[in-house]
């Protein structure tokens, strides 16, 4: 076993670590403020190994989107609890997505692949971490939404959240970085694809579901503006705009026949 | 007092509900899109979008964006310009003030507000000496800019339509392209575009591949300019001539052939663009004028021979060699492998293979449209982050003999602002 999966390995253990603790009040901060950044720590660790091998940042193919994702939403949930303590409930839960994420992107191809040449531009790299940067955010977003609603439904798990308006205003926050960070993302990868397709937007699939999840951003937006929709009904469309997202990165493992974001490509040409 | 038509018709197509509903339909139009662009070919869909019930939908947005913010520009700057000095006999707008415990550090506060990019006004009023903090005046601006932006994205669009030319060539390895009409593979071009002038020779074409993948790592054509100049173009970054933007989306091989009689003498010679040559091991036809015969060459870049199998271990060109079959009619009269230069011997001539060369796909797209797309893209962005991390956020402190009150106002966070308030006194 090589560096890299030692690594890993550890952060897989950290990120176990931490979902225990968490759970737990007494413990939680010692998961907060020592587990969960051990774990991100090894965790960038085995993606710099990996970095170093293939000469490009590890976001390309399904694997290195799961390494990529299952870092970068512990790490933007880390970054929001150390702002707003009241939240620290969402730790266990981004642990838990990082731990479920990397598993699942073990079954696919972990072999260190060189990056095609479509994507060798700095314009792709900035796009992908764009991409990352408003998941994270749309993730707590979505997370504190969920709390919520299950807050209001009386779930007794959640002891510790903040007030129902605190949390509005922590689901909107996020909400808003993520659509500034979404809305980077587009504006990179338009101009990434007009340089390789010469075209600015096309109707991928891809595209026009990202398309869907920032339109319904917006609309969460203009809704909470224009008629005050505040606490569950903004919680319920911050979830449906989650789910395109979720629906749209998995189109791009899942269509790949469909979409010019392929994410893992057949290479071999003989046997 | 009854409204005119014309003032319920404007009221309509700018109010807030039309805005909505062209929320839901564009949500709903997409998700049609998405299912379509999932099972119908990528060009399919293009067309779609431009019929008719979809165009009125576009205008009826342009139409409801302009109109709202031809309203809520005036407001928008009447508000920037609002700076009006709250009084302490006059809080309405602040609401309730939040109360600190002794532990509160006014001079913490005061610190850290100045360094937080807030303007301050002193003043007194009535002996009370009053401290007015406020940021970000000026973010209703922000709304502004990000909806405008969307003008600018239709302006691209127009542009586009009406000036936007792409079309594609190949050239061999050696040879110029002079950018006459005849030269092109295919070009589109809109009403008012006019074809860019793009002359240059194709010096060379670098691919490199990864191991013995069909996995490009590099693909780069080296191209010497009219006026001597050296540029190169990639896949993934275009080189720009007369704003055009033209990239090396592809490549393929060219077969030099020499075709001998049985004394030596050269009958025919020439470079033939092969493409169906690519990718390797793949055959392709070549017919020479005045010989019946055809020639089915097959190319291996990087050769393996066993016995009479051949295999092709990379796509670099390490160790080339050439698969050829001749037919007369129906009749094989040679069939065998040749490495560059070799000759093969059938019905009394000779032909050989000198050199196989690249020959680069270009495409070319010159789109004055993109210049309003990225102002867009820039105005969206800078509009969202002025608008929204720049909101506009007031704290007023009055003292009054010793005693501080301090009161609050925060666009959409209050309460995080209040948190943070009290973080800034350091109570937290």
């Amino acid at each position: 076993m090589n560096s890299e999966f030692i690594c890993l390995l550890m952060a897989g253990i950290a990120y176990w670590g931490a979902i225990i603790l968490s759970f737990r009040e007494a413990s939680r901060r010692i998961a907060l403020y020592f587990i969960m950044p051990a774990a991100l720590i090894v965790h960038l660790a085995s993606a710099i190994i990996r970095w170093v091998a293939i000469g490009h940042p590890p976001v390309f193919g399904t694997y290195e989107a799961t390494l990529a994702a299952s870092w970068f939403m512990p790490l933007t949930a880390l970054l929001a609890v150390k702002r707003h303590r009241q939240i620290e409930l969402i730790i266990p839960w981004t642990a838990l997505f990082a731990l479920l994420h990397l598993a699942y992107g073990f079954t696919f191809n972990t072999a260190r692949i060189p990056i095609t040449i479509s994507e060798q531009s700095i314009w792709v790299d900035l796009h992908a971490m764009a991409a990352w940067l408003a998941y994270g955010e749309l993730f707590i977003s979505f997370l504190l939404s969920l709390m919520l609603l299950m807050k209001t439904g009386g779930a007794t798990i959640l002891k510790g959240l903040p007030s129902e308006e605190l949390m509005d205003e922590l689901i909107f926050k996020y909400l808003v970085l993520g659509f500034i960070f979404h809305t980077l993302m587009f504006a990179l990868g338009s101009y990434y694809s007009s340089t390789l397709f010469g075209k600015w937007w096309t109707w991928d699939p891809v595209d026009t579901l990202f398309m869907i999840s920032w339109i319904i951003f917006g609309l969460i937006v203009h809704m909470r503006l224009f008629y005050g929709w505040k606490n569950e009904r903004m919680a319920k469309l911050v979830i449906i705009g989650m789910i395109t997202i979720f629906i749209g990165y998995w189109s791009l493992v899942y269509i790949p026949w469909a979409t010019y974001h392929i994410f893992d490509i057949g290479l071999k040409m003989h046997g | 007092m009854k409204k005119s038509f014309t003032k319920t018709v404007w009221d309509s197509l700018g109010s807030r509900d039309l805005s909505v509903f062209i929320f839901i339909m564009g949500l709903t139009y997409l998700f049609v899109g998405y299912i379509f662009s999932t099972i119908v070919p990528p060009g399919w869909f293009d067309s779609f979008q431009s019929l008719l019930p979809l165009l009125v939908m576009y205008t009826l947005f342009f139409i409801n964006l302009v109109i709202c913010e031809i309203k809520w520009i005036p407001v928008a700057i009447g508000r920037c310009r609002q700076l009006e000095l709250p009084r302490p006999d006059n809080l309405k707008r602040f609401g309730k003030g939040i109360g600190l415990d002794e532990s509160y550090s006014i001079n913490s506060l005061k610190q850290s507000l100045s360094k937080s990019f807030f303007r301050i006004k002193e003043y007194e009023v009535e002996g009370k000496s009053v401290l007015f903090y406020i940021r970000g005046l000026t973010a209703p601006l922000g709304n502004i800019i990000f909806h405008i932006s969307f003008l600018f994205l239709l302006a691209g669009i127009l542009v586009g339509l009406l000036y936007r030319v792409e079309g594609s060539f190949s050239i061999i390895e050696g040879r110029g392209f002079d950018g006459t009409p005849g030269f092109y593979n295919d070009i589109k071009g809109s009403p008012l575009s006019e074809l860019p002038y793009i002359k240059f020779t194709l010096d060379s074409i670098i691919p490199e591949f990864w191991e013995g993948e069909l996995l490009f790592t590099d693909l780069r054509a080296d191209l010497t300019m009219e006026d001597g100049s050296k540029g190169s173009s990639w896949l993934s970054e275009a080189i720009g001539i007369d704003g055009a933007s033209v990239t090396v989306n592809g490549i393929g091989y060219a077969i030099s052939y020499n075709l001998k009689d049985r004394e030596g003498k050269e009958l025919k010679s020439g470079t033939v663009s092969m493409p169906n040559l690519f990718a390797p091991g793949m055959e392709d036809t070549l017919t020479i004028p005045g010989y019946p015969h055809r020639f089915l060459v097959a190319y291996y870049p990087d050769a393996k021979i066993n016995g009479s199998n051949i295999s092709n271990l990379s796509m670099n060109r390490k160790n080339p060699v050439i698969g050829l079959r001749v037919y007369r009619g129906r009749l094989p009269v040679f069939t065998g492998l040749l490495r560059e230069g070799e000759e093969a011997e059938f019905d009394n001539h000779y032909i050989s293979f000198p050199e196989v060369k690249y020959r680069g796909d270009f495409k070319f797209v010159k789109d004055s449209g993109f210049y309003f797309i990225w102002i867009a893209f820039v105005m969206m962005i800078s509009g969202l982050v002025w608008r929204f991390l720049f909101c506009r956020k007031e704290v007023l402190i009055i003292e009054d003999k010793g005693e501080y009150s301090i009161y609050l106002k925060s666009e959409y966070f209050p309460l995080l602002f209040e948190k943070r308030i009290r973080e800034m006194a350091g109570q937290l």
